[in-house]
């Protein structure tokens, strides 16, 4: 059972920090749509998706850091 | 529903089901081939009859949840999914980590399959029937939520997702059968790329709509989503390819 709970989470989560990371600037952009309602839509949207990007090409930055002091 | 809609639906539902049933074919093969057909395919149909009571049970239940909440949920979920591929892919295409080997996976799984001890006579042999089980159900658990997550969010996408899934499972069965071996010739990596970028934007409209957001251009977001996800994601193969490489250029530390 513990198997098979493990199985589909890592369906969703590989990298625990990128996981936690888009879901937190999920947090911050859906408190920003209740605090400032009347903030352009598109401002919001794009302020989502580029942060997103952000954040996966910073995760894929570290592990490629990582992977070079291995190999050092 | 236009062609507009549907095409990315059933792309993305395509080449992300075809991915998986290719894992899934690469051990139900080598269960097969080492350990007999009949417990491979007993364990393959029990598993298909587990996701389709799955798919029975929560597919209607998910109609009786309000659709903003649903599209943040599934939305969520697709953006976890697909942006887990994407790190992977840009990851295998800056040469950080190995590309998936559908041939070593097979030959793998052939060794620890013939290690696992003799084979029942006439019955179903538990250990080929498991195997063959547990690869097809964590597979078939993928599609589902991929059709599913895909097709949940637009009205009359779920129809368009399950024939992607669909015409990607007969493909794969095809070439299975006709050639007996896995299926190591798919350029698996260039596919899972394509495939994270197309979930992921999938993800990012479904979460924005699920927040609130209403995205300008409505289906044509989820094309430019499509598009800034490809370029950065290329962009982060360049970048992570000259961070990686910088570990063989300098002498070892002492």
């Amino acid at each position: 059972m513990m198997h098979a709970i493990r199985a589909i989470f890592g369906l969703f989560v590989d990298d625990g920090a990128l996981a936690v990371g888009l879901l937190a600037w999920t947090a911050l952009i859906g408190l920003a749509v209740r605090l400032w309602p009347v903030t352009s839509f598109a401002v919001l949207g794009t302020a989502l998706f580029l942060g997103y990007v952000a954040i996966l090409i910073g995760n894929v930055v570290l592990a490629a850091h990582a992977h070079a002091l291995r190999r050092r | 529903m236009t062609w507009l809609q549907a095409a990315p639906t059933i792309t993305a539902a395509f080449l992300a089901s075809f991915v998986e049933f290719v894992e899934a074919a690469t051990i139900v093969l080598a269960v097969g081939t080492v350990r007999g057909w009949r417990s491979a395919l007993g364990g393959t149909a029990i598993a298909v009859l587990v996701l389709f009571a799955m798919v029975l049970v929560l597919g209607p239940a998910l109609t009786h949840v309000p659709q903003q909440a649903m599209q943040l949920v599934v939305g969520l979920l697709l953006l976890l999914f697909g942006m887990r591929w994407l790190r992977k892919a840009i990851l295998r295409g800056a040469g950080i980590i190995a590309l998936h080997d559908e041939d070593a996976i097979f030959r793998s799984e052939t060794d620890s399959l013939r290690r696992a001890g003799a084979m029942a006579g006439r019955g179903l042999d538990l250990v080929a029937a498991a195997t063959a089980f547990k690869a097809v159900l964590l597979e078939g658990t993928e599609v589902a939520f991929i059709v599913i997550g895909i097709g949940a969010s637009g009205a009359g996408l779920l129809l368009p997702a399950a024939v992607g899934a669909a015409a990607a499972a007969l493909l794969v069965l095809a070439i299975a059968a006709a050639v007996h071996r896995p299926l190591a010739r798919v350029p698996e990596n260039t596919v899972k790329f394509v495939v994270g970028v197309l979930i992921t934007a999938f993800g990012v409209n479904w979460t924005g709509e699920g927040l609130g957001i209403a995205w300008p251009g409505r289906d044509l977001a989820l094309l430019a989503l499509a598009s800034g996800l490809l370029a950065a994601a290329l962009l982060g193969v360049r970048v992570a390819e000259s961070v990686g490489s910088r570990g063989a250029t300098r002498p070892a530390v002492r």
